[in-house]
């Protein structure tokens, strides 16, 4: 492929930046624009909020912000790797505060090229293709890029159930 | 226009106040006394005098007093000689600003002549050969947008002794006002920072008590310490404690101002309606928080509107009634234990119940049959389109208002009653916390997870098994509290995360809140007791998740979100209507 359209496609986070965040969920190995991600930090003691939705873990005391965790496994559906209690948070600055959401580990931060990142890979994957930033070869491995600061940033936290009385 | 003017007001109030200091303080420098306290002082008015006029745009004033204060620094630094000669220029320069306050009062254009004084200041200042106020002038420049006065701060015990004058970048001896004998207290001196810096520093108090609770907690759970260490923790539990406080403070403003501009209103428009009103004003020394302070000056002028508009009766009519000729509108501030109450009350005639009702009926607010009681007649006013003016006048009568007060008042957790009579009079009383940030709750646990219910929204806690409980109907739970019947509702209705289980414990508990007239008890696990906590709001999308008003850090260090408790009622009552 081109290696202009590949620029031209990632340069939704960043331009120049080409150094992503690798981690696991669940078995597989996926990476986020670094830039986009305004901390990582070990799991908190989270407390559940009520009306909201499964994959919303509830919220944390992050440095005496509130902030609200998501679970990224239990999101999209990704089967647990088995390692419980493992986990760490990527905490993202979305539009009206921050986010985070829980993954399982890290393995690196790293660069991936343009000319390694196919950004029109032919696969469907548990997310919503806008999100989806590429795909790239990484060390003998693929690794799905993904922009999961939008993702977050797009998220619904507040239970169907809330949402249809109040549509009702 | 009316504000620019109040706030010339204040200023000249202030010029006139300031320059007697000044005349005190170059008596003594005259008479040789504390010479360095005193100069401090005067560099200290002058300096204010300055600040002030600038807020006001009295920007020739500003200069003038600028270039007294040269001379008054080179004075302090000894760059030139306290001679009694400077001591009369420094008085000229009193007598001419004193002249000039005279002068705006009558004339908000007013400038004095002062070419001649400012010349001879300067060559005085030039023996000293420095122009040394450069750098506080463009720091003062700097501090522009959102600024408010930090009221009454106490030169001496609070703030820094001469803290206007490390800004020069000049060697000030820091404590001589607080060694030299016979120093006159700089009682009212007072310091402009920008707000955003105040709500750093309360942030960061705030961050520190959560800690320090923390902290506290853990000393006592913890394995026995040293008592040092011990005495160490509650030592700086009891700092902070303090910091935070005082941190807090300097957020508060007196309600003097607001109730100023509120006397000034009711002047212009009585004298439009050509009605005429004595008015008492009271509490202007209260103190509330300033954004709370802004958010009530709206609903508080529309009130006061509308008590002048409606409220009050003409000449004639009053004096046909009996009353006296003059009526009288009273506006009150009155500081209780966490929260303030204004008070605005007229002796008008009194808000009509029939036509309220009918008016509610016809606007299809409520439905024909209901019978209510006083209170919630009146409380119908708040009720969004509702408005009873049979003409639309200039001052109010727009069918807007009364609901968007309710909704000012409620959205800062306030609570808003009218009592009226007919032929004597209303009264709005509004009761409002005086501080946003920190608010004092009851935390409940409700399925294993910890919440805050803030203690305002709370009329009781009830022991349910000391009362009877009854299933009326087959399904909805009441309980005789003192006679009154009202329901039972389990909290973990709303604030489920689990499939709700049967509750066996012997001990039940719940709080009983309010809404309009409706008591509702909401039973919850158990209840831990009261604490103050400081509120968090909620980022972005969590606002958005219902029953929640905020959210805080215990003092386990985990988060808890604060209750709603309106929300949940409201919940529960439509639940009720539905089914």
């Amino acid at each position: 492929m081109n290696k202009d359209e590949a620029h031209s496609q990632v340069e939704l986070e960043s331009s120049d930046d080409h150094r992503y965040i690798i981690f696991y969920l669940g078995q597989e190995l996926y990476a986020t624009p670094l830039t986009a991600t305004r901390e990582v930090v070990e799991v908190l003691p989270t407390k559940a909020i009520p009306n909201t939705v499964e994959s919303f873990i509830g919220v944390c005391n992050l440095r005496g912000q509130i902030v609200g965790v998501v679970d990224l496994r239990r999101r999209f559906a990704i089967p647990e790797n088995g390692a419980e209690g493992s986990g760490v948070y990527f905490v993202f600055d979305v539009n009206g505060g921050a986010i985070a959401a829980q993954i399982d580990s890290i393995l690196c931060v790293d660069l991936i090229p343009p000319e390694s990142l196919d950004t029109k890979p032919n696969l469907v994957t548990k997310f919503p293709q806008k999100y989806i930033i590429g795909i790239a070869k990484y060390r003998d491995r693929l690794v799905t890029v993904v922009d999961f600061r939008s993702i977050l940033s797009h998220e619904e936290l507040i239970s169907l159930e809330i949402q249809e009385k109040k549509a009702a | 226009m009316d504000l620019a003017q109040s706030f010339l007001g204040i200023f000249l109030d202030e010029v006139e106040d300031t320059l007697q200091h000044w005349e005190s303080d170059c008596l003594k420098l005259n008479k040789g006394e504390s010479k360095a306290a005193a100069l401090q002082s005067v560099f200290r008015h002058a300096h204010n005098l300055k600040g002030t006029a600038k807020s006001v745009g009295q920007v020739a004033f500003a200069e003038f007093v600028h270039s007294a204060e040269d001379l008054i620094t080179l004075l302090m630094n000894d760059k030139i000689a306290c001679t009694p000669d400077t001591v009369a220029l420094l008085l000229e320069c009193q007598a001419v600003l004193a002249s000039w306050g005279a002068g705006l009062r009558a004339d908000p254009q007013h400038v004095e002549q002062t070419q001649a004084l400012a010349a001879r200041l300067k060559l005085a200042a030039s023996a000293g050969g420095l122009q040394p106020l450069q750098k506080l002038s463009s720091v003062t420049k700097a501090v522009a947008g959102d600024i408010f006065w930090a009221d009454e701060v106490n030169t001496q015990s609070k703030a820094e002794p001469g803290s206007a004058a490390p800004a020069t970048g000049e060697q000030v001896p820091l404590d001589v006002v607080k060694v030299a004998p016979g120093a006159v207290p700089v009682a009212e001196d007072t310091l402009r920072v920008p707000v955003a810096r105040i709500d750093a520093l309360i942030r960061l108090a705030g961050e520190l008590a959560i800690q320090s609770a923390i902290l506290t907690n853990a000393t006592r759970n913890e394995a026995p310490m040293e008592r040092q260490t011990q005495q160490a923790a509650a030592l700086i539990a009891k700092a902070v404690s303090d910091l935070q406080t005082e941190a807090l403070n300097l957020r508060m403003q007196s309600v003097g101002g607001l109730l100023q501009r509120m006397e000034r209103v009711l002047r212009d428009v009585s004298r439009q309606l050509g009605k005429e009103i004595a008015i008492q004003v009271s509490g202007s020394e209260v103190e509330l928080d300033k954004s709370v302070l802004e958010r009530m000056k709206d609903p508080l002028v529309h009130i006061l509107r509308n008590a002048v508009d409606h409220g009050v009766e003409d000449k004639e009519t009053r004096v046909a009634a009996g009353k006296a000729a003059v009526a009288n509108i009273s506006v009150s501030a009155e500081q209780t234990s966490g929260s303030v109450t204004l008070t605005i009350r007229d002796d008008g005639k009194g808000l009509d119940k029939e036509k309220i009702f009918s008016k509610a009926v016809e606007k299809g607010l409520i439905d024909p049959s209901s019978k209510l009681f006083d209170a919630d007649v009146f409380s119908l006013i708040f009720l969004p389109g509702f408005s009873t003016a049979d003409r639309v006048t200039d001052v109010s009568g727009r069918g807007v208002g009364m609901d968007v007060v309710k909704r000012a008042v409620d959205e800062i957790g306030g609570k808003i009653s009218i009592e009226s009579s007919r032929g004597k009079g209303t009264t709005f009383q509004i009761n409002i916390p005086s501080s946003l940030s920190i608010t004092d709750v009851i935390i409940v646990d409700v399925e294993s997870n910890l919440y805050a219910v803030p203690i305002q929204d709370i009329e009781e806690v009830v022991h349910i098994n000391s009362l009877r409980a009854e299933t009326v109907s087959g399904s909805s739970m009441m309980i005789n509290l003192r006679g009154k019947v009202i329901p039972l509702k389990k909290l973990s209705m709303f604030l489920s995360n689990t499939e709700s289980r049967e509750s066996v414990e012997s001990d039940r508990v719940a709080i009983v809140a309010r809404s309009g007239r409706d008591s509702v008890a909401l039973e919850v696990d158990r209840i831990f007791g009261q604490q103050s906590v400081v509120v968090r709001k909620l980022d972005g999308k969590l606002q958005k998740v219902p029953g929640f008003s905020g959210g805080t850090i215990l003092q386990n260090g985990e988060p808890g979100m604060i209750v709603h408790l309106p929300t949940i009622l409201n919940h529960f009552a439509q639940e009720r209507a539905g089914s």
